[in-house]
């Protein structure tokens, strides 16, 4: 073998990348400055979807921002109206029913399975398995969205959850059909397994790409899937108990690498977890019962005070900071949505990668601009 | 001075969070107490921020390695209030640190020494017209670059813009 001594001048160039690129997961651009086939620099730019959520959350009253919450993020609605609706009971002290908090953790981690379904989908077609992945997952995630649809009238945009409970009853043969759609998911989780898990071409191109360490996700403010990826076994559900959680018995899977294989397999295993919790929680569930509180007043006022909630969404922290002044509006509702938080680190990830797995690595990531963007 | 009517005001000596903090910078803390969530805030000067949440999360005892989230709110007269709210892996503990910046509102940027303050820091300076001075990228994030505006300010009303074009300058 020879080797070529001569030194070649090269010279880095900038590609622009999005936004209206099939593979960035919505409206996301990305200037990658790249020099022959590795990734010297990349400046994500955001801010496509803005739509002032917060702006709007602050002239809605309380009833009217859940609807807000489902536009926020568009895989986790349930999640996010899960965040606002205890926001605004912790400050108004109002104590959800029972049976109504049963209803907010079966539909929360339904709706998990579904986004992490989306996730495989998406991921499989950016790594190169494309088609087969997206039509096992989108099978399954189907029957998820026909439930939810039988459930809240709605296929995406819920608006199910209220300030101390639920909206109505569930449909008629809830827990017979939540028992098959759980033994379907069960079988479809197991496909996606072995078609992706064992699969050469898959964990050739994930294996080792992608790295972030533990101390860097920590810095940078990753949560959920991407920071358990790394090493940090750190799960709201189990570290910071909200809702009803501490009442299920399930665990928390983690990555050694924080590699892109590693995200997948995490994600693997939650949708496992989350049917766990999901058959627990449908056995616990009390048969009867209200799913409102009795007296609930007309329109919803919270005395001034200020608190941050957070839930375990999809993606990660979802967090919601709710200043109330007195009345029946928030004075000031700040997002932190966790993909804003992902998304920070995509530079530190894909400095350095081959630009063909710059879109795996943002596909690891599993982000979703309209909660990137509010 | 408090902008928090309903915060409970603690002493610092109940509380093992805010007595961290009171103890290693008394001239710093100006107020501890608990928010409507039951959890520990302080409220401190602005012109030690840096000094503050760098030491917050270098020194083991307090490991606050985790910018959970950073938020600003229009206190209409009295300022910009600047919210961080942090937490530690390592001590399982979490305080929101709060900062009241008045008129021609600036602040020194923790990006340097904590990445990931890097886009919260720019979303506040566009939405709230908040300067992080010392930003390494002082752009803006989720806004055209060219505009002036900065929409989560209580004076900004909530109405497009074009209706508004010619009848009020922002």
């Amino acid at each position: 073998m020879t080797t070529i001594d001569q030194e070649f001048e090269t010279v880095s160039i900038d590609i622009n990348m999005g936004p209206q690129h099939p593979s960035t997961h919505g409206v996301f651009r990305m200037v990658l400055s790249i020099d022959g086939e590795l990734v010297v620099d990349v400046e994500p730019v955001i801010g496509y979807m803005h739509r002032g959520g917060e702006k709007l959350s602050e002239n809605l009253d309380y009833r009217q921002g859940i609807g807000i919450q489902d536009r926020t993020d568009y895989l986790g609605n349930f999640n996010c109206e899960h965040c606002y609706v205890m926001a605004a009971e912790k400050l108004a002290g109002i104590v959800p029913t029972e049976r109504a908090e049963y209803m907010r953790v079966i539909c929360t981690e339904m709706n998990r399975v579904a986004s992490h379904l989306m996730f495989m989908g998406a991921f499989g077609t950016d790594v190169g398995v494309f088609g087969t992945m997206f039509t096992y997952a989108f099978r399954d995630r189907e029957d998820i969205q026909r439930f939810f649809e039988e459930l809240t009238g709605e296929r995406i945009m819920y608006n199910y959850f209220r300030v101390g409970g639920v909206a109505w009853e569930p449909q008629i043969g809830f827990d017979a059909k939540l028992t098959a759609l759980i033994k379907r998911l069960r079988q479809g989780i197991a496909d996606i397994d072995s078609m992706l898990t064992t699969n050469e071409v898959f964990v050739s191109r994930c294996k080792g790409v992608g790295l972030i360490s533990a101390e860097k996700a920590i810095e940078y403010g990753l949560t959920g899937p991407m920071l358990r990826a790394s090493g940090v076994k750190y799960d709201l559900r189990k570290d910071e108990p909200y809702s009803i959680y501490d009442r299920f018995d399930f665990d928390i899977p983690i990555g050694e690498h924080g590699d892109c294989f590693d995200r997948y397999a995490v994600r693997l295993e939650e949708m496992r977890q989350s049917l766990r919790i999901v058959e627990q929680a449908l056995e616990q569930m009390p048969k009867t019962g209200p799913l409102m509180p009795e007296k609930m007043p007309r329109m919803l006022r919270i005395p001034a005070s200020e608190c941050y909630m957070r839930t375990e969404n999809p993606r990660g922290e979802y967090g919601i900071y709710l200043v109330s002044k007195g009345g029946n509006k928030p004075y000031r509702l700040k997002m932190r949505s966790p993909s804003f938080s992902n998304l920070m680190a995509l530079r530190e990830m894909t400095i350095g990668e081959y630009i063909a797995d710059a879109v795996i690595i943002l596909g690891s990531t599993d982000i979703v601009l309209c909660e990137v963007d509010r | 001075m408090t902008t928090d009517a309903a915060a409970a005001a603690v002493p610092p000596q109940d509380d093992p969070v805010a007595r961290l903090f009171s103890n290693l910078f008394p001239s710093i803390v100006l107020e501890t107490g608990r928010n409507g969530g039951g959890e520990t805030q302080i409220r401190v000067d602005p012109k030690q921020i840096t000094l503050l949440l760098r030491q917050a999360k270098e020194r083991p005892e307090f490991g606050f390695t985790f910018l959970r989230c950073m938020t600003g709110v229009d206190q209409l007269d009295q300022g910009i209030e600047l919210i961080y709210s942090l937490y530690s892996y390592t001590n399982r503990h979490a305080v929101h640190i709060k900062t009241l910046l008045p008129a021609e509102p600036a602040i020194d940027s923790i990006t340097p020494f904590w990445l990931g303050a890097d886009w919260h820091e720019r979303e506040i300076a566009e939405m709230f017209g908040v300067t992080f001075t010392g930003h390494p990228n002082p752009k803006h994030l989720l806004l055209d670059d060219d505009m002036t505006i900065h929409p989560l300010l209580k004076a900004h009303p909530l109405a497009p813009i074009e209706l508004k074009q010619g009848v009020e300058t922002f």
